[in-house]
């Protein structure tokens, strides 16, 4: 991330540093000497920096702030104000008398204007009047201009073929061309970025809810519970024990919800309390006396929806950590559905952890994802661990389906 | 008739009363105990009449490897797991077995059968180990080796490695000073540093060098009398 902003801020500095070499490539004609005296004139400066200033003005400020939001009226009204500062300032006609002035200072006869020789004109060789093109020659006895003024007569200097005093006014379409390509390419350069920016953000939301559903699926068919579900079911086959067909439906179940519905985005409320009503009733095959399991769920759950496994994934939990065959304790799950939505809780003593390394909360960030994802701004999840009890209070936003 | 003294720790009630049924069927056993609750049964454990254990190793309050490392005397143990991501952590502690759930009788029954054999070796005295057989931890249990199968024993820094006639080797950690003790004398022979030789299946010696069906040994000037005294028996 570092990597790819310094590649950025190289490419900007490179770009702007080709930008600013071009005027004294162009004034000077590629005479070094006089390079360094147009970087003295105050009017290069304000030239770079004019466009400098629109080009982030536009890129950092206009665009995700009026563009992207759609505020397309504003935004051209703003561009149109900025191509009328453009048009008064003249940054380029500007630098370019300057630089005129400043060489005619040290050249001592009248300057020759780069565009001659950008015309591939070389003084010595034409006389002055027989030049095809009367581009500044013109502008030499009004002498050095004052800054903000400008001759009523100068022209911009490829549209100058016609006669010297025209009655338009002057227009400085160098600099509004540069005005257009520095707004253009600032735009292109945006919207492109926006374009790769939720490009990038869709394929991230998919690869996210892909990797949280497989580690749904692997947390949830734990084998440390299947092997042992399947042991207990033996047993009770073996024992002849009328609960064993019982019990083989309950896990079958289970791992239908798990493998068929949970790869859905939403499963009705009921399935997720169903499955969590089976894992229970296997986990009592599983706990002795010493622990007490209150559930309770009320209210209305019907014609609600849910991204499955969300609660499940606390329940299992519960009955991971919250379980001691040396001490008694209580685990409480409740259920609650309203016209808002889902409220549940569920507590369990904490026991000292037997094996700390193993508890890696994996199970736990994976949900907050799913919630953050799946639930944006329409659920809240608080989980506390005062007085050695283990507390998650969940409230899901959902809306009755019809 | 002897009778193994076994308990039974479990978490799972259904999968102790599968255990203590199975243990049922054998007459050499007899389930003392069991113990959903893991520390009940490490205090238990601690008077040392146990001879044989059946451990779950994920509990809740203590795991099953961390209460068979907390024995001072530790009794045959065969672990009973739902899940197998603990059989190296197993291993240090020298377990006969490990057996997965769902419990299947005859995997249970050929567990048992290891720990009677080998309770049956460890309880003889000097002169009446008719068992015959060599008892190794490897490969994170307790493996059996009858003794007619060694061709040698090779010694790699602190592990052994036996040779047996199908060409299998089984490596076990053990000095070879130790497992020269375990083996009767007269049929095993050091010959080398790193070498023990069963002396039945030398096919000749020649040269300093021992001839085994698909091996050969050198002998080390120290051990010249075994093959002066071979050569003449010959």
């Amino acid at each position: 991330m570092l990597k790819v902003r310094t590649y950025q801020v190289i490419i900007h500095i490179a770009g702007w540093l080709l930008f600013m070499g071009f005027p004294l490539l162009f004034i000077n004609g590629g005479q070094s000497d006089s390079d360094f005296r147009t970087l003295l004139v105050p009017y290069y400066w304000l030239f770079c920096f004019t466009y400098i200033f629109l080009f982030y003005f536009n890129a950092y400020l206009l665009i995700p702030g009026l563009f992207l939001k759609r505020k397309y009226i504003l935004y051209g009204s703003i561009v149109m104000l900025l191509f009328a500062g453009v048009y008064f300032l003249q940054p380029y006609d500007r630098l370019l008398k300057s630089t005129e002035k400043n060489m005619g200072f040290q050249h001592g006869p009248p300057a020759r204007p780069m565009r001659d020789k950008l015309l591939g004109q070389d003084r010595p060789s034409l006389p002055r009047g027989d030049r095809p093109m009367p581009l500044r020659d013109n502008h030499d006895p009004h002498g050095p201009f004052a800054p903000g003024e400008h001759p009523p007569g100068d022209k911009p200097p490829r549209f100058g073929p016609g006669p010297n005093h025209s009655p338009m006014p002057f227009v400085d379409s160098i600099s509004l061309f540069i005005f257009l390509m520095i707004v253009a390419i600032s735009t292109a350069i945006k919207i492109i970025q926006q374009w790769q920016l939720t490009e990038q953000r869709a394929i991230q939301a998919e690869a996210d809810k892909a990797s949280a559903e497989l580690s749904f699926l692997k947390a949830q068919i734990n084998p440390h519970f299947l092997f042992n579900t399947l042991n207990n079911i033996y047993t009770l086959a073996v024992i002849k024990d009328d609960n064993a067909p019982d019990s083989i439906m309950k896990l079958s179940n289970i791992m239908r919800y798990v493998t068929d519905d949970a790869t859905e985005d939403f499963v009705p409320l009921q399935n997720e309390i169903d499955c969590i009503h089976d894992y229970i009733e296997l986990q009592r095959l599983r706990l002795g006396e010493k622990t007490q399991i209150d559930i309770d769920i009320s209210g209305n759950i019907e014609h609600k929806k849910i991204a499955p496994l969300i609660l499940m994934t606390f329940i299992e939990n519960v009955f991971k950590y919250g379980i001691s065959k040396h001490t008694r304790s209580v685990i409480s799950i409740k259920i609650w559905g309203n016209e808002k939505g889902i409220s549940f809780f569920c507590q369990n003593h904490i026991f000292p952890d037997k094996n700390e390394k193993k508890r890696t909360g994996i199970g736990l960030k994976n949900t907050r994802q799913r919630l953050e994802h799946l639930y944006p701004g329409k659920h809240e999840l608080t989980i506390d661990t005062e007085n050695k009890l283990y507390t998650v209070k969940l409230v899901l936003q959902i809306n009755d389906e019809a | 008739m002897m009778k193994l003294k076994c308990i039974a720790i479990d978490d799972e009630p259904l999968a102790l009363k599968l255990i203590s049924r199975y243990v049922h069927q054998f007459p050499e056993l007899q389930m003392v105990q069991t113990f959903e609750d893991a520390i009940s049964g490490a205090e238990y454990l601690k008077q040392g009449t146990t001879d044989l254990l059946f451990i779950d190793i994920n509990m809740p309050d203590i795991t099953g490897i961390d209460l068979v490392r907390s024995l001072e005397k530790k009794p045959i143990i065969i672990f009973i797991t739902a899940y197998k991501n603990f059989a190296y952590e197993g291993f240090e502690l020298e377990a006969l077995d490990y057996i997965l759930k769902p419990i299947d009788a005859k995997r249970f029954a050929k567990a048992v059968e290891k720990a009677i054999d080998y309770y049956k070796y460890k309880n003889a005295g000097p002169g009446e180990k008719l068992d015959n057989s060599l008892y190794v931890y490897s490969e994170y249990r307790m493996v059996k080796i009858s003794l007619d199968d060694i061709e040698y024993i090779e010694s790699m820094e602190d592990y052994i490695k036996i040779h047996v006639n199908n060409g299998k080797t089984i490596l076990t950690l053990m000095p070879l000073k130790k497992v020269l003790e375990k083996l009767p004398v007269g049929k095993f022979q050091r010959i080398h540093r790193s070498f023990i030789v069963a002396v039945d299946k030398i096919k000749s010696i020649h040269n300093r060098k021992v001839q085994l069906a698909d091996a050969e040994l050198p002998v080390s000037e120290s051990y010249m009398d075994f093959v002066r005294k071979w050569m003449k028996f010959k």
